[in-house]
């Protein structure tokens, strides 16, 4: 592979990690701020630790996902391109 | 009828008493639990700063001895009245009693302190165009029917959890693989609320909505002086002590009628 073309795929994939993170912690401040009957504590009235971490990752894998498809879509043309690496 | 029993041995007498002391026991407890609970009140006032017990629980008696001792002190007005039993709870105890009170259709008396400082406005998530009231309505008609409960309040409710919990779609996604704990249109948080229908039973709109129809009218008959902050703030976490945010803002879609 091209060094420019792992350079984006690394570049891609530090993206991807971002915003996934972002996409999970903006899903767990908007269940925290509705907390709907508690949802987010069990019935001691600590925090649903496992449910936090299903919470996230309902919107972090989509987004990471997403994110990797788009740039793969992106470094297609560049991976075939002509040009050589310097 | 005689008022005495003979017993024809020690044993026997003894033997008997087993039970009353066991009963005397729970009279005991539930004696002590009840002096917990009529100790704590969350508007309990505090010497004011700048004496000598400073930030300390007072009551009136305090309140009035400062009065007649130290010039100048400032008296806070006496707490409010409350019959709240489970204000004495921890808030899951809390939690848990009035849930049971909901689920009885009354036998309580719940406090929920005024708070001028909850916000009403929507947060910047909230979006109107997710809002289910118009497509629920004749499910809001028939519960609000059945249970006696006002449909606006239903409406305000629906509205809110449907506008603000739809966490741009990712809310649906776990509600239709079945691992979200709360299920709209009424966001009702179903293994805590068991007794008003399974996860399969309250994944139906209809007896989603006449559950939480149900909890509303549960909480109504457990407030001397039904208010629709009071009702939204209890909706929301049954083990509030004061109005919340998530009441203040129930009371203000109520007044708007934003589904109009």
């Amino acid at each position: 592979m091209k060094t420019r073309a792992k350079m984006l795929a690394v570049g891609i994939a530090i993206l991807a990690l971002f915003l996934g993170a972002g996409a999970g912690a903006l899903h767990l401040y908007m269940r925290f701020a509705n907390n709907t009957q508690g949802e987010m504590f069990d019935g001691a009235g600590h925090v649903d630790l496992a449910y936090c971490a299903l919470i996230f990752l309902t919107t972090f894998i989509p987004t990471f996902g997403i994110v990797i498809v788009c740039g793969f879509v992106v470094m297609l043309p560049l991976l075939f391109s002509p040009r050589k690496d310097v | 009828m005689s008022r005495f029993v003979f017993f024809e041995t020690p044993r026997e007498a003894l033997r008997a008493a087993v039970p009353l002391r066991a009963d005397l026991a729970a009279i005991q407890m539930e004696w002590a639990l009840l002096k917990l609970a009529l100790k704590y009140c969350p508007d309990q006032p505090r010497v004011p700063a700048g004496n000598r017990d400073g930030g300390q629980w007072t009551d009136t008696a305090w309140a009035r001895v400062a009065a007649n001792n130290m010039p100048g002190a400032v008296v806070t007005d006496a707490a409010p009245k409350s019959r709240d039993a489970t204000l004495g709870l921890s808030a899951p105890g809390r939690d848990k009693a009035r849930r049971a009170l909901v689920l009885q259709g009354g036998g309580g008396d719940f406090y929920v302190a005024p708070n001028p400082n909850a916000n009403p406005n929507a947060p910047w998530y909230a979006d109107p165009s997710k809002s289910l009231v118009g497509s629920y309505n004749d499910g809001i008609l028939f519960a609000a029917e059945q249970e006696n409960v006002d449909p606006d309040l239903i409406r305000s409710i629906m509205y809110v959890e449907t506008t603000q919990g739809h966490y741009f779609g990712a809310g649906d996604l776990l509600d239709s693989v079945g691992l979200s704990k709360t299920i709209l249109p009424m966001n009702i948080y179903a293994s805590r609320w068991a007794e008003l229908g399974t996860r399969e039973d309250l994944s139906n709109p209809f007896t989603n909505i006449l559950a939480g129809t149900k909890i509303l009218k549960g909480i109504e008959a457990n407030l001397s002086a039904p208010d629709v902050a009071i009702v939204g703030t209890l909706y929301n976490a049954l083990d509030a002590t004061k109005v919340s945010d998530y009441g203040a803002r129930i009371a203000a879609v109520y007044k708007e009628k934003p589904w109009q």
